[in-house]
């Protein structure tokens, strides 16, 4: 059976390239080389070292890059096997919960055209013209717009809002400010 | 930001808080934000379409080694390995090609291309 696989004849029925054969070499043997007890560190390594593969396919999309490093930096510590459990609990938790509507989250693009009594708008600084519109307008009974003070200092209408309707809010990292209607 | 937010939606009112969204105008912050509202168990949706950080197709570009190193039957992320990770891309015709015989041989892809020099015979 072996031998039919591995036949020229194969290869030529499936098209496949010398170029798509070499590549295809180095993911398989991180694949083969990897066992469950090995931890995402390395494979990460083994990861960053292919000159495709979804590290370097990313190299020029710094938000996609940036979320990627962001798992990894989650789970570089753990292994392959905890860390494909921890994945599967966090699905699980979502799709246990989704269609709740007490507490949902959403980008700006995703909340159009839904309404919930309370809406919190977080971080302003972010959120320009049209796509501000829409996100307040998803409010019916109540909006906090949440974000760091100079968001609200560079805004003709957010800056005049009484000092009653808003709290200012320090943390270590970031000051934040509150803004009730 | 998120912890302030949490501390003023527990000063809400029971009813208050039956119908309650958080938007976030900047969507690096999504995955963020879920990960610091399971890690206190604080259960959510997100809006419909919405998809997990774990779902996004350029994570699942990563998440397919860990996959496939778990479960080596996997064709449907041996599928996409061979679509989205490996350039040049294998074409559809490339894949079904490869499909075809391995259920001629009874054999998942990724089992067929594993096996003992059956991917260096082409160098």
């Amino acid at each position: 059976m072996f031998e039919t696989v591995a036949s020229q004849r194969f290869l030529q029925e499936a098209r496949i390239s010398k170029e798509q054969i070499a590549s295809l070499q180095h993911h398989l043997d991180l694949i083969k080389q990897s066992k469950l007890d090995t931890p995402i560190s390395q494979l990460e390594q083994g990861i960053r070292e292919l000159t495709d593969g979804p590290l370097s396919l990313l190299q020029d999309q710094e938000h996609k890059f940036e979320q990627v490093e962001s798992i990894l930096n989650t789970f570089r510590d753990w292994t392959i096997q905890d860390t494909i459990e921890e994945i599967r609990r966090h699905i699980t938790f979502l799709d246990k919960h989704q269609g709740r509507t007490d507490l949902v989250l959403a980008t700006v693009d995703y909340s159009k055209s839904q309404e919930f009594e309370t809406v919190f708008l977080i971080w302003l600084n972010k959120v320009f013209r049209q796509r501000l519109c829409v996100s307040v307008s998803r409010a019916k009974q109540r909006l906090f717009l949440v974000g760091e003070e100079r968001a609200f200092a560079m805004n003709n209408v957010l800056s005049q809002v009484p000092g009653g309707l808003y709290s200012k809010l320090s943390h270590t990292e970031v000051q934040t400010d509150y803004v009730h209607y | 930001m998120i912890d302030a937010t949490l501390g003023q939606i527990a000063q809400l009112s029971a009813s208050e808080k039956e119908s309650i969204v958080l938007i976030f105008g900047d969507k690096k912050m999504l995955p963020q934000a879920q990960y610091f509202l399971k890690e206190r168990n604080i259960t959510f949706a997100l809006m419909d379409g919405q998809q997990t950080m774990y779902q996004l197709h350029y994570v699942k570009n990563l998440l397919l080694y860990l996959y496939l190193i778990e479960d080596k039957m996997r064709d449907d992320a041996m599928e996409c390995l061979l679509r989205y990770n490996i350039v040049p891309y294998f074409e559809k015709t490339q894949i079904i090609a490869l499909k075809k015989l391995a259920n001629r041989k009874g054999l998942p892809c990724l089992r067929q291309l594993l096996r003992k020099g059956s991917y260096r015979r082409q160098e």
